[in-house]
Parts: structure tokens; sequence; C-alpha cells
């Protein structure tokens, strides 16, 4: 059926869950607690459309991209990639799945192994998978080379001998040999300088269209997220808090934390910053280990109530936005089932209270002004 | 928004970008070397060491004294003693049965030096694969070798040698079992905990994401960043592995005589010190010399290797010369037990 | 208590390690053909009455299990076997012979110890100075030297000029402690020397780099500042955690002493069990070999336990294993 959401969804992730054990005593080791990296995440990445998927450190997001990506298992739920069924697959079965799902990971300076020359890095899934050998091979990688932007005679050249950016290059090159359906990138442009971030994002967006790659894109910076994503969810401590088209996130985000975060960031447009208002939230993020009861974000909420304490909100199309948004989606579209899933076409929101348009946040460090911790429409 | 759409891709020759050709490791590591005296004198002294051990055959054409004939005549003086060196042509004297003991140690130079390198790159090789293994599956697998390697690396040698001796009878093989036995556990050691921290990079994640195999990532992945450690343990181990093999032939039960090895010529020396003291005193020469370079080599290539220990000792000694010359300007004693060391770990005692 | 326990499991552990050790001796000796193993268990010189006598007495047509089951029996009882060489019971023989070596093992042990530690923590209080230099270059060459040639220098060098002008003090051979405690000194002297020459050097080296990288830590910057002097900073506080590391070493090395134990008896003529173990091998004097390995192995384990029981003393993370 044409435009029936299962047909463009490529990867759908249901009530993910990872914990991770902590184990403690000297000799019987035995585990004291868990770490909540990942607690009932469901989202969905359409083809050839990129989600973004943003989060302090600590929010889970770099395990969900790894868990999605098969290198950790995980604890319950389910990831189906292309229809397909992966959450258990062995190492064996997954490996065919390998060349379908890649990843480019964040830091140039370790993601490549400093001992090996970068033609060998970049033509290793090619050896792995059996692909292509000897001369056909370094072709290839040569071509790879040429069309992210690096100069095919380095081909013997060592990682350490290239700068940031070209190593960057280098790892997307990798990731791209196999023609995969999707690529994770881990903070693919946090190392970078900012200058050099627009050229692998450009590049990384050329690419999309090119060969209709599907990206998930994880990044803690706002700005580039929304540069980059067609759809972006926002995480915070192991659960999706806010997820939507990415203009309706920006511009009408509804959950505190969102709005938070938008409001650090800085605004090109200085008029613009000015009307933002600057939610500046206390205390530190608290440990997954323990997390809070009731909704995750309630102890550093400026709008929390009673109930936010007690009772975990769910992540629902508001009210008051369950209209579909205004980014070209249809009415059909924003009726199918999977429309309210992070990554589908709806605006959801995991708030009691989300914000209303015009509302201004309480914060304490804005001296004086609003002294309640209560929210007030102006 | 802060991001434009602007293609650079014209700017794809980024600040930063090499024109000049990169050096590798290694060549980095070699300059330093190179410029440590003492690791340089070392190198020549092993240099000359291996072509006199490969040249003995010529040295005893050179002289005319074969390795195991005896010379009552010119070998031996009035009373039937050895000669002392610098006489009849024997360029360090003889020994007990009137043999020459310069070409003799240059044969025992054969032996110390081949059983030194080859049973030391063997036990490297399996060393490596053990510890790879180890460090990289960890669990059981790392339980059952760590048990194993401690277990020989407590063990005392000298009873195996012993019992092995008895059933098998000392041979040059034998030597070689044992010492390749006793050190291949120390390197395993090292390789796995080398193992341990390279398993956690990134590339290596980088590596398990493209669907790479676990003896494709130790081997092809892994395996290339060891390659310094090991080779500055190997080379600590050489020596080990040669005084091992002189002890052994020392207790006879090693390389038995005639055929000469610096041990069980020492052996015999110690019955003759009295009346040929050069008897004793040159096969221990060069055992000393030649473990002694090979002990200097090896801190020489680990230091060369890390590079920001050198600066900061270097550091450390500008720094402390200036402080003297201030303290011995104002008349300042020096406190209590001496200066406040470092923070830094010095590569001598570590 | 817990202490209590480890001790329990690691006595234990012990006995299981000696009959490892048994009966892999064991196998590795007669599971050969009989007429070897009687001619080696009679000695080089026997004659073929002998030989026989030795297959009857032993039981050597026997079965293999059945052997063993014999072997172990003894073994509990205390009986080593029986050197036809000598013409006595191994367990006699071992016995005489362990006093110069139990003599060396202890008088060595100290002095490597106190020699190691004293010259490591000076070498580590006064890094860089000419004392740590000078101590940097002799303990790189005693790393260097095999045991023997340092006992053959010592020979040569010390114990030859004195006693060629008199000095009689100082002599090779052992000379037990009920003939007199000063001959006894003069005859362990160069011995002592010699064993803990190598060992020491390796324990200045570990010493030293354990307290310098020790002093280096943060607590014990905090203790400076607190104004404590130098010395207590030292001792109270830098030593405990600097040297745990290096007793947990001495275990380990325990096996390497043995080596050592055996090459100075030799050079030195002592004739404790080392050397006559030695001595057996050309001999072929089989049941004396296996009543050294099985004593051997029974000493490295009682040692272990004792370094073992110490460093659990000292770092009480240990005990829970």
């Amino acid at each position: 059926m044409a435009g029936s959401t299962d047909d463009n969804v490529l990867v759908r992730v249901e009530n993910l869950v990872k914990y991770f054990p902590v184990k403690a005593g000297g000799f019987i080791r035995h585990t004291v607690g868990q770490v909540h990296a990942v607690d009932d995440v469901s989202l969905v990445v359409e083809r050839g459309k990129t989600l973004g998927l943003v989060g302090e450190t600590g929010s889970g997001k770099s395990t969900l991209a790894r868990c999605v990506a098969g290198l950790i298992p995980a604890t319950s739920g389910k990831v189906i990639f292309d229809g397909k069924d992966i959450t258990k697959l062995s190492r064996g079965a997954m490996r065919p799945l390998r060349r379908e799902v890649q990843m480019i990971f964040q830091d140039p300076y370790s993601s490549l192994n400093p001992r090996r020359r970068v033609g060998a890095i970049i033509g290793d899934p090619f050896t792995i998978h059996k692909t292509a050998t000897g001369a056909e091979r370094k072709r290839k990688v040569q071509e790879l080379m040429e069309r992210v932007g690096l100069n095919p005679e380095h081909y013997n050249r060592f990682p350490a001998e290239f700068s940031g950016g070209q190593r960057q290059r280098i790892g997307v090159a990798r990731a791209l040999a196999l023609r995969p359906k999707l690529i994770i990138c881990d903070e693919p442009v946090s190392a970078l300088d900012v200058s050099i971030q627009a050229q692998v994002l450009n590049l990384l967006a050329d690419l999309q269209h090119e060969y209709g790659l599907s990206y998930l894109f994880i990044a803690h910076d706002l700005e580039v997220v929304r540069h980059v994503s067609d759809k972006v969810a926002v995480m915070y401590l192991g659960r999706i808090g806010e997820a939507a088209p990415a203009d309706a996130l920006y511009e009408r985000p509804r959950h505190p934390y969102t709005v938070a975060l938008l409001s650090a960031a800085p605004a090109a447009d200085p008029d613009a910053a000015a009307a933002r208002q600057r939610v500046i939230l206390v205390g530190d993020v608290p440990s997954p280990i323990d997390p809070p009861l009731g909704c995750r974000f309630h102890p550093r909420c400026p709008k929390a109530e009673e109930i936010c304490g007690r009772v975990e909100p769910p992540l629902v199309p508001d009210d008051e936005a369950g209209q579909p948004e205004d980014d070209g989606q249809s009415a059909a579209d924003a009726n199918k089932p999977g429309a309210a899933v992070p990554g589908g076409s709806l605006h959801v929101t995991a708030c009691h209270f989300p914000v209303v348009p015009g509302e201004r946040l309480a914060s304490p460090a804005v001296a004086g002004a609003a002294g309640a911790m209560k929210g007030e429409p102006s | 928004m802060t991001l434009t759409n602007v293609d650079l891709s014209a700017a794809i020759a980024e600040p930063g970008a090499k024109t000049v050709e990169g050096r590798s490791q290694w060549q980095l590591t070699w300059r330093r070397l190179r410029a440590d005296k003492v690791s340089m004198i070392a190198l020549v002294v092993i240099v000359i060491m291996v072509v006199l051990a490969i040249a003995a055959p010529a040295f005893a054409a050179i002289t005319g004294h074969g390795v195991d004939t005896a010379y009552p005549v010119t070998g031996e003086n009035a009373v039937g003693n050895p000669v002392p060196p610098l006489t009849n042509g024997f360029l360090l004297g003889t020994d007990s049965v009137g043999r020459d003991v310069f070409v003799r140690i240059l044969y025992g130079a054969r032996i110390s030096l081949f059983v030194g390198v080859v049973s030391t790159a063997i036990a490297a090789a399996l060393g490596v694969v053990i510890g790879l293994m180890a460090g990289y599956f960890g669990g059981f697998i790392d339980t059952v070798l760590g048990r194993l390697t401690d277990a020989v690396l407590a063990f005392p040698y000298v009873l195996l040698a012993i019992a092995l001796a008895a059933v098998f009878g000392p041979s040059l093989t034998l030597i070689m079992v044992l010492v390749t036995f006793f050190s291949w556990a120390g390197i395993a050691r090292i390789v796995r905990g080398q193992t341990l921290s390279i398993k956690e990079k990134e590339y290596i994640e980088a590596a398990r994401s493209l669907g790479a195999g676990p003896f494709r990532i130790m081997f092809i992945d892994i395996l290339p960043n060891l390659l310094a450690p090991v080779l500055v343990i190997a080379t600590l181990y050489i020596p080990n592995a040669i005084v091992f093999e002189a002890t052994l032939s020392f207790l006879g039960l090693g390389i038995q005589p005639p055929t000469p090895s610096w041990g069980n010529m020492l052996a015999d020396a110690s019955n003759f010190y009295q009346v040929a003291w050069w008897y004793l005193l040159f096969p221990a020469l060069f055992l000393l010399i030649t473990t002694l370079a090979f002990n200097l080599l090896g801190d020489g290539i680990r230091d060369a290797m890390d590079p920001r220990t050198e600066r900061l000792i270097a550091a450390r000694r500008m720094r402390k010369r200036r402080e003297k010359a201030a303290r011995r300007e104002t008349g300042a004693e020096p406190p209590g037990l001496g200066t406040i060391p470092d923070t830094v770990r010095e590569p001598y005692g570590g | 208590m817990a202490l209590f326990g480890y001790l329990v499991r690691r006595i234990l552990t012990g006995i299981v390690v000696v009959w490892l050790v048994s009966t892999l001796a064991f196998f590795l000796f007669f599971a050969r053909p009989v007429m070897t193993v009687a001619r080696e268990l009679a000695g080089h010189a026997a004659t073929p009455q002998v030989i026989n006598e030795v297959i009857n007495n032993l039981g050597l047509n026997q079965p293999i299990m059945t052997q063993y089951w014999q072997f172990l029996d003894h073994l509990i009882h205390g009986n080593l076997g029986y050197s036809y060489f000598t013409q006595e019971p191994v367990d006699t023989m071992l016995r005489q012979d362990l006093p110069p070596t139990v003599s060396l093992v202890i008088g060595g042990t100290i002095l490597w110890l106190i020699v190691g530690f004293t010259v490591g923590i000076i070498s580590a209080t006064r890094a860089r100075s000419l004392f740590d230099r000078v101590a940097n270059v002799l303990v790189l060459i005693g790393l260097s030297m095999p045991v023997f040639v340092i006992g053959e220098l010592l020979i040569w060098l010390v114990f030859q000029p004195l006693y060629s002008h008199g000095f009689t003090w100082i002599n090779t051979g052992y000379s037990g402690i009920t003939s007199g405690v000063g001959s006894f000194f003069g005859h362990m002297l160069l011995p002592w020397v010699t064993l803990a020459a190598v060992q020491a050097a390796i324990y200045t080296r570990l010493s030293r780099g354990q307290l310098l990288e020790t002093l280096g830590e943060d607590y014990i910057r905090t203790a400076r500042a607190k104004g404590l002097s130098e010395r207590r900073v030292v001792f109270r506080h830098a030593l405990r955690a600097a040297l745990t590391p290096v007793v947990s070493q001495l275990g380990v090395d325990v096996g390497q002493l043995l080596g050592g134990v055996v090459v100075v008896e030799v050079v030195f003529g002592l004739g404790g069990i080392g050397q006559v173990s030695v001595q057996a091998v050309y001999q072929d004097n089989l049941p004396v070999i296996i009543g050294f390995v099985i004593i051997a192995a029974v000493f490295v384990v009682i040692a272990n336990i004792v370094v073992d029981l110490l460093y659990a003393a000292l770092d009480p993370r240990v005990r829970i294993t």
C-alpha cells in the first residue's frame, strides 16, 4: 500500500530494555543493582530518512544505538530490521545483517586502528564479508575514498597522518563500503571543529540522497540534529521524553526538558534568542542505577507536581496537538498505527503538564521573576 | 541556524593534512633509540657478539686451533697446567686439557645466542597466542589460562630440569624445551594485560560492528598494537634464557662436554681457578657482557617507545638543577630524607 | 577467623599440589620399560643380580596402577625408597642433607630481604641521587649475572686470596652450627651473599619502583601537606601500600629461589639436598631424584603458604579468596 507506515519503516524498536548489572563482592560476585540504561523505548526509523536522537550523557542513547546495531544484547524488547526480528540472533546469524547496518563512531582518534593502513581499514568490510579481493578491492576502496572526499593516493597512509575531519571521512567510507541500508551515527561530529562539522554533515546528507540511506543520528548538540534530521526524539535517563518531526519539535517543544535544552543552545538570530527564555535546570542528572519514581525528570522539572513523582507519564500525542503537524504529513498518515511512535509522523510527549506555546517556565536562576515552581501562562 | 549549506568540498585539503610524509611509530622509536648512547653501545656489542659467534669456525681456522682439540704441547706448560693468554698463539689461554679458550668461547656463544634468541622467539609466539586468547575471551578461558600461566610462573624450574634430565638425558633439545617452557608465561601475562586494555578501544568495537569474528580481531586488529610491548619484553627475556642455559649447563644438566657452552666451561673452570684464572674470567666476562647488553637494550627500547617519560625525566632534571643552584645561592639545606619525588614513573624502577 | 579459613584453604590446596607433583613424577619415572627403570633405580654400578633384586623388591613387574598405589602408600608413611647406589634409604639421606639447605635458605632470604628493601627504600627516597645511581648500576649488573658466576667470582676473588694468606675463617663446604657458630658463619657467609645477590637486585628495583609510585599518590601529598615529617610519611603511610605487591611477588619467586639454592650448593660444595640431587642425575640414581622432587614440592608449597599468609595479613581484601 502506498504510503503505508509499515512499508516505509526500516527499523522498528519495540519496548527495548537494557539493564547492566552492577556487581559487588570480593569472591562471590553478586549483582547489587542494575543500571537502567534503556528503559522501555520504542521508535521507528523510516526508509531514507533520518531519526535524530538527542540527550545528555547518561541518557542511554549510545546504549540504544548499540542494541539496534546488535553489538549489545537487549535485556528485553524487540528490534525489527526490515521486517526481521533481529533481537535474539546469534553472532553467526547476525553476520549477513552486518552488511545492512553500519556504525560511525564518535571519536575519530580512537575509532581507527592506529597500526593499520587506511586502505586496509576501509577495505575491512570487503575482506570480512568476502565480497571483493585483491586489485578489485583496492579499486573499490579508492572509489570510496574519492566519494567521501579523500585523496585515493593516500591509500597506504596511517590514520595518524590525517586530520580529525578526514578520519571521520575514513570512518564514513568504511561504513559505506557494503552499501548498508541503515547507518547509525553515534555523535559523528561532536569531536570535530565547527567548520569541519559542516563538511562532514554535508557529506552525510549527500550520501543519503545518493544511496537512499537511513540514519539513526545520535548527538547532544541540538542544532546539529535539527540540521540533519527528519524526525527527532529526546531521551532522558533511558526513556524518550518527546519525539516529533524536526521542525515541530524545535518550534513547538512540549516537554519541559526539551524546552530547557533548547533554551541552552545558542541561537543565530539575536532577536529570537532574546524572545526565547533561558531555563536553567537545577542539579545533576540522577544516577541511572536508581532512577526517580514516576516521571524521571520530575526532580529537576520547573513544572513538577505531586502526580509527577508517582505516575510515569505515557508517551502520547497531546490532545492539544492531536492534529497532524504542519509538515506535509497527511491526515491519513497520522492515523496509521505507527504514527504515534517516536520517529513516526505525530508529535508525542511524555509529560503530565506539557508546555503550552507561549508559556514561560519558572527558573530558580532567573532572579526574582516568577518565584513559584509552577509554570504560569503569560 | 548556525550551520550553513555552503559547499566546502573544495577545502578538502584541510589544515593539518600532511603534505610531508608522516613517520610511522617504528621510525620514531628508532630515532629516539639512536639518540640513546647506552642502548646504541649495547646494540653494537650484541652485533659484535653475533658476528663472532657466526665467525667461530673462521677464528678456529685463523688460530689453527680446533674447538675440541687439545694441544698438550703448545697448550700446556711444563707441569701440565694451562697456559695464560697470549702465549703460543692462544689469545685467551688454554683450558684444563689444553684447548683454546678463545675458540671455545666463540663456539659457546653460538649455543648461548641460539638458545637465547630462538627459545625466546618461540616462547614469545606461544605467549602472545595464549595471552591474546585469555585477554580477549575472558571468562572461563581466561581463568583456565590464567591459572596455567600462574602455575608455570611459580614453578621451580630446577625441579623440572632435574627430573627431565634424569629421564631423557641432557641435550640441547631438552634445554630449549625447558627454556621455552619457562619463558612463555611471563610474556603471556603481559600480553593479556595489554589485550585487556586494547580490547576496550573504539576501533575494536568498530571491527565487531563490521562483523569481524574474534580470531580476526585478535590477530589483525589487536596484534599489531601488541608488537611494541612484546618486542621490549622479548628483548628482556633473552638474557634470562641465556642465563638459564648457562646455569643448566653449569650443573651438568644441559650441554655436555666436550661441546663447549659458557656454562659447562665455567663448571670446569671452577676446579682450576687457582692455576688458570683466565679460564674462569673470560667465559664469565663474555656471559656477563652479553646479558648486560641485552638488558640495557631492552630497557632502552622500552624508554624509546615511551617518549613521555623521557621528557618528564629530562624536565625534572632541569628543574632539579635549577633548584639546586638556587639553594646553593641562598645557603638553605635540603630537608629530611631527600627531595619530593614527582608523580612520574621512573623507567628504571618501573 | 577469616584468616584461619584462608589458612585451611591454602593448606588443602597445597596438599593437592604435592599430590599432583608426586603423581606426575611417578608416572614420568615409572611408566617406562621395566628394565630401564630397574637399571636406573639400581644405579650405575649395579650387577644383574642387584637389578633383579630391585625388580622383585619393588614389584616393577606389576601393573602400573598397582605400583602407583604402593607408591602413594609408601609416601604417606614417609618412605621415599631406597638408594641402591649408596646403600641407604632415601629419607635418611635427605634428612642428613637438609641442614645445609635450610641454613642457606633462611640466611640467604633474610639477607636478601634486608638488603633489597633497605637499598630500595633509600633509593626511592633519594631518587636520582648518587646513591641511587650507583645502586641502579649495581642492580643492573646483579640482574645480568647468573648465580653461579657470582659464586665463582666470590670464590676466586674473596675466598682464594684470603685463604692463601692464612685467613681461613671464610671457607667452602659446610660446617654445622653444632660444630661452632663462628665456623658456621664463616662457611655460610659467601653462599648467603651469592644467593642473596641476584634476589636483592630484583627486590631493590621492585621496591624502589613501587615506593616511588606510591610516594607520588595524592594521599601522600596530603600527609605531607598536613606537616608530617618525611620520615613519618614514608614509614607510616607509604611503605605498607608500596610493599604489598612486592610481598606477593615473593610467592612467585620461591620457585626461582630453589634454582639458586641448588646452584649455590654446588658451587660452594655445601652438600645440601640440591647438590645431592644433581649428583644423583649424574649417577642415574632415581630414588634420590624422586625423593628430592617431592621434598622440594613440599618446601615450595609451605613457603608459598607462608607468603600468602603474610600477604593476607597485610592486605585484608585477599582473605575472601
